[in-house]
Formats: structure tokens, sequence, C-alpha cells
């Protein structure tokens, strides 16, 4: 237990630094820390990486109200009424209740996952291949349609991952697709160089020169809320747990998403919608809850049946890969330990986050004044020894740059990124159910829709385009 | 100048696509029933194309990043490359010192503060990943951190 408390504890002051500042995001830290945390045990391996991705909400948060720069994207929607609230004064205020909100959403799933996830993988055990299939479709398709980009670039985007992931050798017939003759390219393109590439060194090196935002840092003050306060911001922090919760758990469903539709929520039925560009505490602890509870339940379908929601949520399927734990039903049955751990992890890792980073605040607003240069020299140097470290093979280096400069590129050109590695993930999980769902149909078509989730998901998988399609037309 | 970015990643993902796709066609395709390693990666690369083709013709870009200096990033990059061309030959600790001072120059810092911040970063970043995190790395041309 004491190691699933200090690597909970490591992960989630980790994820708070990563989380305040920007540049090297929670899904590239978490690859980096892939061959790191193969040295530890199971539990307490995916314990530290998971918590790397709940503390970077938390950090987010801090400089999100303090100074208005978010360090995670889902920061941006808290910074609105939360800056607001500090340049009123009230900047501890919005820090506690963001503090408290994201506990609150942080506890509450941390049970739900406990009793969800088990009965989601008995579930699974009576899913064939062509099933898989279609769920992997369905989440394809929902990555694309609530990704926040234009169809045909998140459908490109998408597509572009799947061909990464085909490189490698062919599964049925040991055949080499897309290695160009290269030896090292026969095992397929990890996730590491790629994760690393695209959002570590792309990022960085395509925002180094936009200068930081005139900031203006606002007084902290008390940070504990007063009754009154506390009562006000339970409904809104309750409401946003339920969309988040429901959010994190969809395909592309990110921590921005859950506190997007958080905020419009309160916008609408708050009691202090009024304060509402002056500084609402309904739309700090709202979207805050919204966020922590959307980063946690991508762990339901991710440790149920395998399918990551989110590219941290991928890099944490790397790590279950690595350890020789597939996520599934197996896991359960073989290694009920590794997830009675990681529940245990999730719920050190809130309670830290609360009591620790709170005191912390002050320190971790210091961080900032670290010259932007020094960092960036620093992410770089880290990321590229990290990603040889991994593997000790130079070709993994010459990958993390070839992504770094593609992720350099279509950022410029206003593509979006996370269908990549999605693409990258579930394209050869597609594949190989697929075929082996047609060969079991011996040349019998019909019996792959009449499995019991090929037909729901294909009407789901039409009902999303022509959705997306409506919206178009409307707009 | 933002229709410029937009058309270059565009062109850039229908070029990929269309090779992919060529190369797809060399390997055995197969058909539905039995598919061949070629099926899928054909059917994702002529996706790639269509869908890459289309979204320059789309209306609106997703928040396209600004910022970014060409000339910081090749220079990033050459640090990159010398780090992945030095490592097995002259070891971690000199690999890793250029590969920092590269990184600082492309950050933007002055030759001198740069070689000064990659000399303290470089080698230092080498024996956190040796002594703290236990990961093996050759030090030196044949002496490995293990």
């Amino acid at each position: 237990m004491i190691e699933i408390a200090s690597a909970a504890l490591l992960g989630a002051l980790l994820g708070t630094l990563v989380g305040v500042l920007p540049g090297l995001g929670p899904a590239a830290t978490m690859a980096l820390l892939l061959p790191a945390s193969f040295a530890l045990e199971p539990g307490p391996a995916l314990v530290l990486l998971a918590g790397i991705y709940f503390g970077a909400q938390y950090g987010s948060s801090t400089t999100a109200i303090l100074l208005n720069l978010p360090g995670e994207a889902s920061g941006v929607v808290t910074a609105e009424e939360g800056h607001r609230l500090a340049l009123g004064g009230r900047a501890g205020i919005a820090l506690g209740i963001a503090a408290l909100a994201s506990l609150m959403a942080g506890l509450v799933t941390a049970a739900l996952i406990a009793v969800a996830t088990p009965s989601l993988a008995r579930l699974a055990l009576g899913l064939g291949p062509a099933d898989v299939a279609a769920l992997v479709l369905l989440s394809a398709s929902a990555v694309v349609a609530l990704g926040g980009a234009p169809g045909a670039r998140g459908i490109a985007m998408l597509l572009a991952g799947v061909c990464i992931g085909f490189v490698g050798t062919d599964f049925g017939g040991g055949l080499p697709r897309f290695t160009f003759g290269i030896a090292e390219l026969r095992d397929g393109i990890g996730l590491v160089p790629l994760l690393v590439g695209l959002f570590g060194i792309g990022e960085v090196l395509a925002q180094h020169s936009s200068a930081r935002p005139g900031t203006r840092l606002a007084p902290i003050g008390r940070i504990w809320p007063r009754a009154t306060e506390l009562k006000a911001c339970c409904a809104p922090a309750a409401r946003g747990t339920l969309v988040g919760t429901f959010v994190g758990m969809l395909p592309g469903g990110s921590t921005l998403l859950a506190a997007i539709f958080s905020q419009t929520l309160e916008r609408r039925v708050a009691r202090d919608r009024a304060d509402y560009g002056r500084g609402a505490l309904s739309g700090v602890a709202g979207p805050e809850a919204a966020n922590n509870a959307a980063a946690q339940t991508g762990l339901i379908p991710l440790v149920g049946l395998g399918l990551p929601a989110s590219p941290a949520m991928a890099v944490l399927l790397g790590a279950f890969m690595l350890q020789g734990l597939p996520p599934g039903p197996a896991l359960f049955f073989k290694h009920a330990d590794v997830f009675e751990a990681l529940i245990a992890g999730m719920v050190i890792a809130n309670i830290a986050l609360a009591v620790i980073n709170l005191p912390l605040v002050g320190l971790w607003v210091r961080l900032l004044s670290v010259p932007v240069n020094l960092l960036i020299a620093l992410i770089v140097t880290v990321s590229t020894l990290g990603v040889y470290a991994q593997s000790r093979l130079p070709v993994d280096v010459y990958l993390m740059l070839g992504f770094g400069i593609a992720g350099y590129v279509l950022r410029r050109g206003g593509y979006p990124l996370a269908p990549i590695v999605f693409g990258a993930v579930l394209g050869p999980l597609f594949e190989d159910n697929l075929r082996r769902a047609f060969l079991h149909a011996h040349e019998d078509a019909t019996m792959v829709l009449r499995e019991p989730l090929v037909a729901p998901c294909l009407l789901a998988v039409t009902g999303i385009f022509v959705w997306r399609l409506r919206r178009r037309t409307n707009t | 100048m933002t229709k410029t970015r937009e058309a270059l990643a565009g062109v850039a993902l229908a070029t990929l696509g269309s090779v992919a796709a060529w190369l797809a066609w060399q390997m055995p395709v197969g058909s539905w029933d039995r598919m061949g390693p070629g099926f899928l990666p054909l059917c994702a690369a002529g996706g790639l194309v269509v869908s890459a083709l289309a979204s320059l013709t789309s209306r609106k870009a997703a928040a396209p990043a600004s910022g970014g200096s060409v000339t910081r990033l090749l220079i990033a990059a050459t640090g990159i490359v010398g780090f992945a061309l030095l490592i097995d030959l002259a070891g971690s600790l000199l690999a890793a010192w250029l590969l920092s001072t590269a990184a600082a120059l492309a950050a933007g810092l002055r030759l001198l503060p740069a070689v000064g911040w990659g000399s303290v970063l470089g080698p230092g970043a080498v024996l956190v990943f040796v002594h703290a995190l236990d990961v093996p790395v050759p030090l030196w041309p044949g002496i490995s951190s293990q």
C-alpha cells in the first residue's frame, strides 16, 4: 500500500507540474515515463501514470485562475470565470472551490469505476470479433465527431494514424508493411516516439516563439470557502460530475469537451448565472468537476474493453500491455489486485491533490517565472533522451523528430493531432477483429451483421454522421 | 499565410496517403472474406487521400497554432539528428551535451549561454536517467552505465 500511495503522490505532483507549465502535456509526459514505470510493479506503475493525468487537470486550473494561463486545454474554460473571480479579489476562494469540486468528482467517479468497470468487462466476455470491430468503428466515428475539428480534417488525421498503426509485420501472413526495408520497423511504430514527437517536440516548437500573454498575478487571499459558498457550489459540482462522467466514457470525449458542456449547462441553470462575465463560482465548480470526472471515467472503457477514450488513455493502454496485462475481462479474473490498486491510487491521488496543492499554490506559480527558453531546452533534451532510453534504438529518435515536424506542420495548418493517436491504436485492433469476423463468417456476410452489437453500432455510426452533416448544413 | 499553411498540411497528408496507397497496392489485397495484408491499408490510404483533398476545400479550420520559427525548428532538428548519430559512437554524455546546446540555441539563447546551459542540462539529464531512473544508456563509447 505504501508503494501505491508513493506512486499516487509522485504522479499527482508530476502531473500538477505538467499542468502548470505550458509545453509538454500529460500524454507525452506519461509516454516518456513508460520505460521508467516498467521498473515498478504493475499496480504502482499504472497508478503513477494515471496520477499524472489527474494531476494535470488540477495544475492547469491553478494557473488558469491566477494568471489566465492554463497549462492544459481543459483549463481554458475554468479560466473564464476563475480569473475574473481572481481579479475581483477572490482568487483563493476560486482555487479552493476548484480543488474541492475536483475532489468530489474524483471520489464519486472512483467509486463508479470500481462498480461499473467489472460489469462492463463481464459483458465484454460475450463479444465476438465482429462486435469488437463494430465497437472500434463506433469509437473512431465518435473521435471524429466529437473532436472539435471539421469532418474531413478529423477523418484525414484518423486515417493517417491508421496508416501509421499498420507499419510493421502483418500478423496474418508475416509480410512486412510500410517498413521500407528498415528492420527496426518490423515491430511497428511505438506509442512513445509518436506521442512525444506530436505532443512534446511538435507542440513546444510550434508555440515557443509566441510570447506569454501579459499576466497579472492576482492576490490569493482566503482559500477555504464559507459554508454558504460551499452550499452554492454543491449543485454545479454534482452536475459537472454527471456531465464529465458521461463525456469521459465517450471516445474522443476530452476533458475540454466535458468542461465546455458543463459551463454551457451552468450558464443556463446555475443560481448565480447572472454573475457570468463578472466571476461566477459555478463557472469554476462545474467545469472543474467535469474535467476531473472525464479524466477518470476514461478508465471505464479502457480497463473494461481495452478501448482508449483519449491520447493519455492510449498511453495507459500501452502501460498495461508493457506490464503483460491486456485490459478486458481477463484482467479482473487473473489480476484483480491491479485493478484494486488503481482504484486505491485514484482515491489517494485525488485527496493528495486537494490537500497538498492548495498550500503549494505559490510554488507552482513561481515555476512560471523560469525563463521559457530554458524550459524548452529541458523539454527537448528530456524528450529525446527518454525516447532513446525506452528502446535504445536511434531510429526511434528519428521517428520522434519526424512526428515532431509533422505535428508542427499540421498544428500550423489547423489540423487536430489527437485523432492520429486513436487511429494508430485502433487501426490494428479493427483490422485484427474484422479479419477474424469475416473468416468465421465463411463467405456469409449476413452472419457478421447478425452479431449482437454490429447492427446497433452501425446505426449509431450512421446517426453520428447524419448529426454532423445536419449541423454543418445548419451553420 | 494561414491559407498557405492549411494547404501545405493538406497536400502533405494527401501525398502521404498516395504513397501509402501505392505501397499497399503492391501487397496481396485479397477480398473482403479473405483479407490480404494490403486490404485495409489500401482502404485507409485511399480514404486518407480523399479526406485530405476534401479538407483543402472545407470551410473552416480548427484554430491554427501561431508562432514558431522554421530556423529554430531546423536548429533543434539538427541537435536531435546529431544526438541519434552520436549516441552509439560517442556515448550519451557528449550526444546529450550537443542536443541540449542545440535545443537551447533553438529556444532563443545566445551562443555562450546556450553552451553553458547545455553543459549543465545535457550531462545532468543523462545522470538522472542513469542513476535515478535506472535506465541503461552508454555513458562513453564502450562504457555502459550498468
